[in-house]
């Protein structure tokens, strides 16, 4: 009898797990193929058998808020809430429904309560920071973005935002550093351009953006090893990133400007060690294409009101 | 014997064309003129790049707005009118090629790499934005002419993936940037990155 007992508890056990798992992946599956409707429709089916189930309304929830449906989607994650009220994850996803719903003190709240459950629950830090740069409440912000960086170096919002917290708060030295790393992980893209322009107007020209064709393109500099025409490593990756940009753009011709102050020799050196390269791995561009130029001056670069000084420097403009 | 000498000796002639040749080429880059020579012309380079870039991105507004016209003709067509809606779905086709050559042609990205983003759900817009041409020629998205735009780009929360946006290109296309995130994201699959193709979001 007691082992009857125990083997339907293992066998209900077993069913129902079996059951969790199985919505989890088509959940999932739903969710990165972007197929929130029929996600919709499935998990409805799965509310019929399980009207109690918090990761059914999680689901559903999901889908409802990725189809741009945000109040049923609230209602669903509430429920999901209600049901299994311990869960980082969750409370995560009911701030962000009540975000979107304008509940904005809520949301934040949400975010807040997810921490308490799980202090490494990340994505409700850097969410609980946007929060707080949105409420201007910088240094509580900053130190939530430093903490995720912690955990995770990489975390490109906490990254971008730090900078931009420092911005704020004048502490700029520290604004260049932190611009020069968020580039160092994410140097393309709208936000990379954006970064590049701030730290262009705090006088460092690490990265700068060159208009290549029609497009923006921020560049790390390309610079030599000293005392020798020899590209440095990181020179390479960007100046690959340009040659194949300008396969594709076909008609596209640059000039490459090179400030070298007073030292014009190498200045020129430097420009058509540049062209070859370029030519050289990339058979696609045709020498015309690449003008050089070559100046024994500093460059003088303008960045908003401001103009600065590179003694050493390398600039690409599209050549008409 | 004299076959041997004859044979070494057209050898010996051809790799010295080809040296002579190999120099000579190498000699008119080394001894090529600089195309600018002063600051003005310089300055003048710029100014004509940044005019033409404009004219560009008006052209590609132009494609853009084709498309927009195409699709609109496709939705009035009456779905029983098979003919109709033929031509109609043609012109459309047509219409989205050519925006996506001018993007792919201007912009130094392949058509397979424009062709992706949209399959990934992205608009003109967003597509345009993601490759640093200015949002202002194709539309720029939900925050675009907003007071605050880089405030509201760096706290906005993406209600798909709970991820950010905006930020890089995670899949390293050939065309879209380089980047220390995308090997970063391939050594560390715990980040849970999406890394839509070119589409910038990241946890």
């Amino acid at each position: 009898m007691r082992f009857r007992t125990n083997l339907i508890i293992v066998l209900a056990i077993f069913l129902l797990s079996g059951c969790m798992v199985k919505n989890v992946v088509k959940g999932d599956f739903y969710l990165s193929n972007k197929k929130y409707k029929s996600g919709i429709h499935s998990f409805k089916e799965e509310l019929k058998k399980d009207p109690y189930s918090p990761r059914v309304h999680y689901y559903l929830a999901r889908f409802y808020l990725a189809d741009n449906h945000p109040e049923k989607g609230l209602t669903h994650i509430q429920k999901a809430v209600t049901f299994e009220p311990g869960k980082a994850e969750y409370r995560f996803w009911l701030g962000i429904a009540l975000g979107v719903n304008k509940m904005k003190k809520k949301e934040w709240e949400s975010y807040e309560y997810a921490l308490k459950l799980d202090p490494n629950h990340l994505k409700s830090r850097v969410y609980l920071a946007h929060t707080q740069m949105e409420r201007g409440c910088f240094e509580k912000a900053l130190k939530n973005y430093s903490y995720v960086l912690k955990k995770k170096p990489g975390d490109p919002a906490s990254l971008y935002n730090r900078a931009l917290i420092l911005g704020k708060l004048k502490r700029s030295k520290e604004e260049k550093t932190a611009w020069k790393e968020y580039l160092d992980y994410y140097p393309s893209g709208p936000m990379a351009i954006k970064a590049a322009g701030h730290l262009n107007s705090l006088g460092d020209f690490s990265y700068r953006n060159h208009l290549i064709g029609i497009r923006t393109i921020p560049l790390k500099k390309i610079a030599f090893k000293p005392f020798d025409l020899e590209l440095t490593k990181d020179s390479l990756i960007f100046l690959n990133f340009l040659g194949q940009t300008l396969e594709e753009a076909n008609t596209v011709s640059i000039h490459i400007i090179v400030y070298q102050k007073n030292n014009k020799q190498l200045a020129e050196q430097k420009a058509k060690h540049i062209k070859k390269y370029l030519i050289g791995k990339y058979p696609k561009i045709i020498s015309s294409r690449l003008k050089v130029s070559w100046f024994d001056v500093p460059e003088k670069i303008k960045s908003g009101k401001n103009s600065f000084l590179e003694d050493e420097s390398i600039n690409f403009i599209t050549a008409i | 014997m004299n076959f041997k000498k004859n044979t070494a000796l057209i050898i010996f002639m051809s790799i010295i064309f080809f040296a002579i040749n190999v120099t000579a080429q190498d000699d008119s880059s080394d001894t090529e003129e600089a195309g600018l020579t002063n600051m003005a012309q310089v300055e003048k380079a710029e100014n004509l790049a940044l005019a033409t870039a404009t004219k560009a991105q008006e052209q590609i507004a132009a494609a853009q707005k084709n498309v927009t016209q195409a699709q609109e003709t496709m939705d009035a067509v009456d779905p029983s009118d098979t003919k109709a809606m033929e031509a109609a779905q043609t012109n459309y086709a047509a219409a989205v090629q050519a925006l996506s050559d001018a993007l792919a042609d201007s912009a130094g990205v392949s058509v397979g790499e424009i062709s992706d983003m949209r399959d990934s759900g992205m608009g003109w817009g967003q597509i345009a934005h993601d490759l640093g041409i200015h949002p202002s020629v194709l539309g720029g998205g939900h925050f675009k002419g907003k007071k605050g735009f880089e405030f509201a780009m760096a706290t906005a929360r993406d209600s798909k993936s709970g991820l950010s946006l905006g930020h890089g290109s995670k899949a390293g296309g050939k065309g879209l940037g380089p980047g220390k995130a995308a090997n970063e994201k391939n050594k560390d699959k715990s980040n849970n990155s999406k890394g839509g193709k070119g589409k910038g979001k990241n946890k």
